[in-house]
């Protein structure tokens, strides 16, 4: 592809994104919000947040890749949780369980 | 500067240090893909959605050609229509010419992040903290990309390791401290399974179809 052609693209791609993005508040206020759809997208949000998480864990492009870096990213999941449980606090719990998975990393991976 | 835009910052710091990673690893594959240095900025700052801008950077490598790289790039996007549904009722009181502006800005992190902390009846304006997510994610984007293009490939592996994890935990932290009913639990359950299995058959489509299909079963189960 051309310079001008990649230029093209983003402005393109961000056209198309933003009408995406704004359709809703403009078509949807039209709309009487009932107690199954909020829950509708509750259950969609949540989906969303844990496919995230599964997708990090498990998935390297667009393939299922189990390898030994899997196994420290699910074990600091799991401190993450499990420190979140008893001290409730988000910060410390993300940075123990990014610091669990880089310090099995740097320990094991040679 | 409100309370709750503060707590949007706050909120958003670990978000900011996964986007600098994430588009750091975008800005590195641009590079590498051919793409003038300017154009993929140009990219996180008009499109702002890592998948989709992966996405037109393989599809323009492998096609060259424009056409193919703008329906990709607008169909894997096709989630923020989703998300932008979700967070109506919530910006409810916001005036539309503003939203019209600020949507802009919606992307997986800051709807997730956001939608989260409304569910959790602490009185906060959910428009004002949205604003100070977007505000650290977005710089922390654009910043991630300019170090990709310009200095990235001299980053340290274990650096990029680390930070591709904040993402992950922050959400499953999110998730642990959200889910209130069996039903939502059962909705996280699937999106955590199914997810992965989709993605493999139709990539770049596995989140959304799942999280619809998921919604639309577990509205009807709990019926």
């Amino acid at each position: 592809m051309t310079d001008a052609s990649w230029y093209l693209a983003a402005l393109g791609v961000g056209l198309g994104s933003y009408l995406l993005r704004i359709s809703p508040f403009i078509w949807a206020r039209c709309l009487q919000w009932g107690k199954d759809n909020i829950a509708f997208l509750t259950y969609v949000s949540l989906a969303i947040a844990a496919g995230i998480v599964s997708k990090a864990l498990f998935m390297r492009g667009s393939q299922i890749h189990l390898d030994v870096d899997t196994l420290y990213k699910c074990v600091a999941v799991f401190c993450a949780l499990i420190l979140y449980s008893r001290k409730r606090n988000l910060l410390l719990c993300l940075i123990s369980g990014v610091g669990v998975a880089v310090l099995l990393k740097m320990l094991f991976a040679g | 500067m409100s309370s709750d835009f503060q707590s949007g910052v706050k909120a958003g710091t670990s978000v900011g240090i996964t986007f600098v990673a994430i588009f750091m690893g975008f800005g590195i594959t641009a590079s590498l893909a051919g793409t003038p240095n300017l154009a993929a900025v140009l990219m996180t700052v008009i499109v702002f959605a890592g998948p989709a801008q992966f996405a037109m950077i393989e599809v323009g490598a492998q096609t060259g050609l424009l056409l193919p790289v703008i329906s990709v790039g607008v169909l894997v996007n096709l989630r923020f229509l989703v998300m932008s549904m979700a967070l109506n009722p919530i910006f409810e009181s916001v005036p539309r010419r503003v939203l019209l502006f600020w949507a802009q800005f919606i992307s997986a992190s800051s709807f997730l992040v956001t939608f989260f902390e409304s569910r959790k009846d602490r009185g906060t304006d959910p428009f004002e903290f949205f604003k100070g997510l977007v505000f650290v994610s977005y710089s922390a984007a654009v910043a991630g990309t300019a170090i990709g293009v310009w200095f990235g490939h001299g980053l340290p592996n274990l650096l990029g390791f680390g930070a591709t994890l904040f993402l992950p935990i922050y959400f499953s932290l999110l998730i642990s401290s959200d889910v209130r009913k069996r039903s939502e639990l059962i909705a996280a359950g699937l999106g955590f399974f199914l997810t992965p299995l989709v993605e493999i058959v139709l990539p770049g489509w596995g989140i959304f179809l799942v999280a619809l299909a998921v919604g639309l079963l577990v509205v009807r189960v709990a019926e």
